[in-house]
């Protein structure tokens, strides 16, 4: 009786330790915590990381884990899966993500700033790109993509890098040209002095700004002579009250 | 060699057992060496690493007896170049040919007494045990539970299809 009650805490204890070893379920790779899986992540791709968060329900619900790659999965998987968007600008910088969706589709540039997309363009650039990867330059060449247009880089002149960068190279010269020609066409050509019976005129010389001939009016209350002065048909002045 | 390094303590694991180390070797752990810090008197009490299990512990110390002579970790050392490579030592690629049991309960154990080496060559050993698969044969090496519907796994296999053909 005594040797039991000595022995009694000891086949407790024992007990206790032998419920506990047996209670104790092995480790699995979803009972690490969540620091340690991103840790795990982060020496994998963003296509891996893409891939292990679809193993189970937990993984894929879970937006730590899933958006290693991104809102950009959880935005709107139609386009996503179509277009293939390619990690993102948290988990896989100088990609591209879709990061969120207000009014158009917005993607954040490596320099904070954002692009916003139509969702009618991202559809064309879907429906075209459909099987390649989505990089920067892809996407710049999607820009002025034409879905009619198959073989569209077959073409010099439908290349879209060449109307990407050509194209405003040309508008810009034909909007320079434009501003030139409507400088020299709004040009004061000449002004007349007429004094009595005397007409002087003064013509302004070939490299005399269109804003230095806009002062010549304060000069010309000095002539004393002069009560009379006529513009030429393209005067600035018109409403001035200036004769 | 300096007293400190001949130093032994003894840590005490999660199932009551008292195993003597080095303080050397026990000191690449964080956690043990603010403990000592904190403590003082090294060696004269025991100190209790309470979720590390003994076997583990063998383990974790196996490691940290082969690697005290590393330089210590620096704070955020690098942190981008640690990610770029999932390469590992000969030696740690033998260590850590456990079950995978075993392979989870180190990698808890180095999160927990806060030995980022160990941290590291555990993740990159499951990393590379994930690179490569598929979403199916992830699950059949980790034994993951598939918990979707056939109709979410449908849709799961067309979301997938961009990263299928790399």
């Amino acid at each position: 009786m005594t040797n039991c009650k000595l022995r009694l805490p000891y086949i407790l204890k024992q007990v206790l330790l032998h419920r506990r070893r047996k209670t104790k379920l092995p480790v699995r790779i979803q009972d690490l915590p969540i620091d340690v899986i991103l840790w795990i992540l982060d020496f994998l791709d963003p296509v891996d990381r893409t891939l292990f968060a679809y193993t189970c329900k937990a993984f894929r619900a879970d937006p730590i884990i899933k958006h290693s790659c991104g809102d950009c999965f959880g935005v709107k998987t139609r386009t996503l899966q179509l277009i293939r968007i390619y990690g993102c600008e948290w988990c896989s910088p100088g990609r591209w993500a879709i990061l969120g969706r207000k009014i158009d589709w917005q993607t954040k540039l490596l320099d904070g700033s954002m692009l916003v997309f139509p969702e009618a363009m991202l559809d064309a650039i879907a429906m075209t790109m459909s099987k390649r990867l989505l990089q920067p330059a892809c996407l710049a060449r999607s820009f002025l993509l034409d879905v009619r247009y198959p073989n569209f880089e077959k073409s010099l002149l439908r290349d879209p890098v060449f109307i990407y960068t050509v194209l405003p190279f040309l508008l810009s010269s034909l909007g320079w040209v434009l501003v030139v020609a409507w400088q020299k066409i709004t040009r004061v050509k000449k002004v007349v002095l007429k004094s009595g019976r005397k007409v002087r005129m003064i013509s302004p010389s070939e490299d005399y700004s269109h804003d230095k001939w806009l002062t010549l009016p304060v000069c010309l209350k000095h002539l004393k002579s002069a009560h009379r002065i006529v513009y030429s048909s393209n005067d600035p002045f018109d409403e001035s009250g200036h004769e | 060699m300096s007293s400190t390094d001949e130093q032994k303590i003894i840590l005490v694991s999660s199932d009551g057992v008292n195993i003597e180390t080095a303080r050397i070797i026990a000191e690449r752990s964080m956690l043990i060496k603010n403990m000592i810090d904190d403590l003082g008197n090294p060696g004269e009490e025991p100190i209790p690493i309470m979720n590390v299990s003994e076997a583990v512990l063998r383990k974790v110390l196996e490691w940290c007896d082969h690697h005290k002579k590393d330089a210590p970790p620096e704070k955020d050392e690098d942190a981008e170049s640690r990610k770029k490579t999932t390469d590992i030592e000969e030696w740690d690629q033998k260590f850590m040919q456990v079950d995978q049991e075993m392979l989870f309960e180190i990698i808890l154990a180095a999160n927990y007494m806060d030995i980022k080496a160990l941290l590291d060559v555990g993740c990159k050993t499951v990393a590379n045990m994930i690179k490569g698969k598929s979403p199916e044969e992830i699950r059949k090496t980790f034994n993951i539970q598939n918990d979707f519907t056939p109709e979410e796994e449908e849709q799961i296999r067309r979301e997938n299809e961009w990263a299928e053909d790399r």
